[in-house]
């Protein structure tokens, strides 16, 4: 953690972004509900319940497919890696939209009658077996409930608890989720709408948001295959001391199929892992900032000799040997238990750009 | 600590995206009054009542 971090997430900026996004929540299904009332007003009697359902539906999946669409546009511009900061309050605004869907829709329809409401979305229809039939709520059920463990799950204290690894892997379930939702729209809404607005919309965002992710995906693939590993007596050989920005690190892949970052500050190169223990961000795509490095997700920091944030904060990151040979950098793959000592690499003048 | 690797990420969607994108254009396309629509059965048994009632007659 560094200093810039404060621990208790309401400050300043989180509660205008907050009011921005419940303002914006709040035009979109207003002026939603508005077009639906005046489109439909000349064929038959829109039923505002059903309007607002539809509503809330739309809007939670449009906030969803916003939400998923910057982690890989984050990876592709660091320009956007501000957006991030906020990202977590904007996917709990969404799960208390997607609630007021789920709640209204399931008081709407399975309430009056003499089962229990949650069973009666089970069973009221039972065409399992058919497609323009499916119970597609179910669908939607299941998606809210992987809603609901990430949005309690979203604080630090269960990032703590979980840990980040067994914690990030929960919250990817995000990915099934919006999958079902696709398809609690497609045999949902979609199967009675006669406009082609809607299988465009829905289509369109599904089609962005898997693109990007497998876009931004391949290109990291890529750039990790390009990296030739070359060995030379159990050290890796990563690039020339110059050749990494100042301030900035180059991030190489390991044989073991982690990361390490390798830092350059002034004329001394130390690496660390890439992965920050707040939650897996990639402190390669950081800045050394007051002398530490400071991960471009939520700004903590560590000191690049032995990976352990400024006092008073204790967290340690894994460290690795590092060592400069005929103008090259060279790492060991084996990494230094967290908040090892190392000894920076020295750049000598031989290191230096000519002209 | 090790992180989960982006290409989990990437494998992840690799699967999701043509699954979810087939399916769902193959559902869609299943929906009412179009050529590939498939029937309800409550939907066929009422269809059946009504042709056997109009045949009687």
């Amino acid at each position: 953690m560094g200093h810039q971090y404060k621990a208790v997430q309401w400050n300043g900026n989180k509660i205008a972004y907050d009011l921005y996004t419940v303002a914006a929540v709040g035009v979109f299904i207003t002026v939603f509900m508005a077009i639906g009332l005046q489109t439909q007003a000349s064929g038959h009697v829109a039923d505002p319940v059903i309007l607002l359902i539809r509503a809330l539906g739309v809007t939670a999946f449009a906030m969803l497919t916003i939400i998923l669409a910057i982690g890989p546009l984050a990876r592709l511009s660091p320009r956007l890696l501000p957006v991030l900061y906020n990202r977590r309050h904007l996917g709990v605004t969404t799960f208390l939209v997607a609630s007021a869907h789920f709640g209204l829709a399931l008081v709407w329809y399975h309430s009056s009658g003499p089962l229990n409401p949650f069973v009666s979305l089970f069973i009221s229809n039972p065409l399992y077996d058919s497609i323009p039939g499916f119970p597609f709520e179910s669908l939607g059920f299941v998606a809210f409930l992987i809603l609901f463990v990430m949005a309690a799950t979203s604080h630090d204290f269960w990032l703590n608890n979980l840990s980040a690894p067994v914690w990030k892997a929960l919250h990817m379930l995000v990915y099934p989720a919006y999958a079902l939702l696709v398809m609690h729209i497609v045999l949902g809404a979609l199967m009675t709408e006669k406009s082609m607005l809607y299988p465009v919309m829905t289509g369109g965002a599904f089609l962005m948001v898997s693109g990007l992710h497998l876009y931004a995906g391949l290109r990291e693939w890529r750039a990790d295959n390009g990296m030739k590993l070359f060995k030379a007596k159990g050290w890796i050989d990563i690039c020339a001391p110059m050749d990494i920005p100042d301030m900035r690190a180059v991030i190489a892949p390991l044989p073991k199929g982690d990361r390490v970052a390798v830092f350059r500050y002034g004329d001394k190169i130390s690496a660390v892992t890439n992965a920050c223990r707040h939650q897996n961000g990639p402190l390669g795509e950081g800045r050394v900032i007051d002398g530490c490095i400071t991960c471009p997700w939520h700004g903590w920091q560590y000191r690049p000799d032995d990976g352990i944030s400024p006092p008073p904060f204790t967290e340690k990151i894994a460290t690795y040997n590092v060592k400069i040979e005929n103008d090259r950098v060279f790492v060991d793959p084996k990494p230094n238990p967290p908040g090892t000592r190392t000894s920076p690499a020295i750049i000598s003048m031989e290191g230096t750009p000519s002209g | 600590m090790k992180r989960p690797h982006r290409r989990v990420h990437f494998l992840i969607w690799l699967l999701i995206a043509p699954i979810t994108a087939v399916v769902g254009f193959v559902f869609w396309q299943m929906r009412p009054a179009t050529p590939f629509t498939e029937l309800p059965p409550g939907v066929e048994a009422v269809s059946e009542t009504l042709r056997d009632a109009s045949e009687a007659h």
